[in-house]
């Protein structure tokens, strides 16, 4: 059974995306990629570093024919993202782009005004854009109407591990969007990304719960196995819940006759 | 010669007329994922053999990173 997931008219197998961060070296963090079997990759825009030797990123991920979808972590309103958005398309040549405007660096959270305004002009511009949000319902549907490709929603702060505090926002969002939605961010087990997956996510991005495992291509694998299985299970179709007990089998009704 | 100010810290003196390219290859940065911005204009790739440094420049150049 087919069951892509498409993403600006791309499709992808695998409904794992993940982040470059926090990984000892660029050489685990292929494996990961390998070991998750991820298709798409995040990755920031920096000034070069011409003092320190830093891992290249971009050729291991190419090599393993991952799309690149770079991100403007590190602005802190709109100019600068729109800024980072065009440095990565000319430095990648994608019109791909994450948008992450975080001005508070303690928690990280996004600032949904000016991710707002930075999505407007780079839609305008021609970028497929990805705007990582808080669990806002009504941002994510003003996102949408202008014309973003997915959203992604977060689950808690980036790199918190505390997975999906926004259930009941994101589970909204899930209801109402006619745009993949992303579970971003706090993803800190499998478990969460199997629960995202359960209620209807089009995706999950994970970072830090596989880059900052002591294995971390183990933890890639646990996480393709959990993505996958939540996945196969809200397409299957879970059970309803229920507050008393529902028989599995009708030896009961049996039983409770031979006990008469 | 020529001074520019390459990636907001560094002041370097270049020979008049050097282009672009000329400069990123002797920095060795003429590669793949790499992006330049001079006094914030990002410079189209195809460009970089058209573009003469002059002097008071700020040249900044940027990289992918590892990032979430």
């Amino acid at each position: 059974m087919s069951d892509k997931l498409v993403l600006a008219g791309r499709e992808f197998d695998s409904r794992l995306i993940i982040g470059t961060g926090k990984y000892a070296s660029a050489e685990v963090l292929q494996k990961s990629a390998l070991a998750s079997g991820a298709q798409i990759a995040t990755m920031a825009v920096k000034r070069v570093d011409v003092k320190t030797h830093q891992d290249e990123i971009v050729a291991p991920l190419k090599e393993l024919n991952i799309t690149l979808m770079p991100n403007t972590s590190g602005a802190k309103n709109a100019r600068e993202a729109i800024f980072a958005a065009r440095l990565a398309r000319e430095a990648l040549g994608t019109d791909w782009i994450k948008v992450e405007i975080h001005p508070d660096v303690r928690y990280l959270l996004p600032d949904p005004i000016e991710t707002l305004e930075a999505c407007k002009v780079l839609v305008e511009d021609g970028f497929k854009v990805f705007p990582y949000i808080q669990a806002d319902p009504v941002l994510a549907r003003r996102l949408e109407e202008i014309g973003v490709i997915a959203v992604m929603p977060l689950g808690a702060p980036i790199g918190s591990a505390q997975g999906l505090q926004t259930k009941a926002m994101i589970d909204i969002i899930l209801k109402q969007s006619h745009v993949p939605v992303i579970v971003d961010a706090g993803i800190g087990a499998p478990s969460d990304a199997a629960l995202a997956f359960e209620m209807g996510a089009d995706a999950v991005m994970v970072n830090t719960a596989i880059a900052a495992s002591a294995d971390a291509v183990l933890m890639s694998e646990a996480f393709k196995a959990a993505c996958e299985a939540g996945r196969k299970a809200y397409k299957a179709g879970l059970a309803i819940k229920s507050t008393s007990a529902k028989a599995t089998s009708p030896m009961e009704a049996f039983l409770k006759e031979a006990m008469k | 010669m020529a001074q520019i100010t390459f990636n907001q810290e560094h002041k370097l003196t270049i020979k008049d007329g050097t282009t672009l390219s000329e400069f990123l290859k002797e920095q060795q940065l003429l590669k793949e994922g790499v992006a330049v911005a001079i006094d914030e204009d990002i410079i189209k790739k195809d460009t970089y053999d058209n573009v003469i440094l002059k002097d008071g420049m700020n040249v900044d150049v940027y990289n992918m990173v590892s990032g979430g």
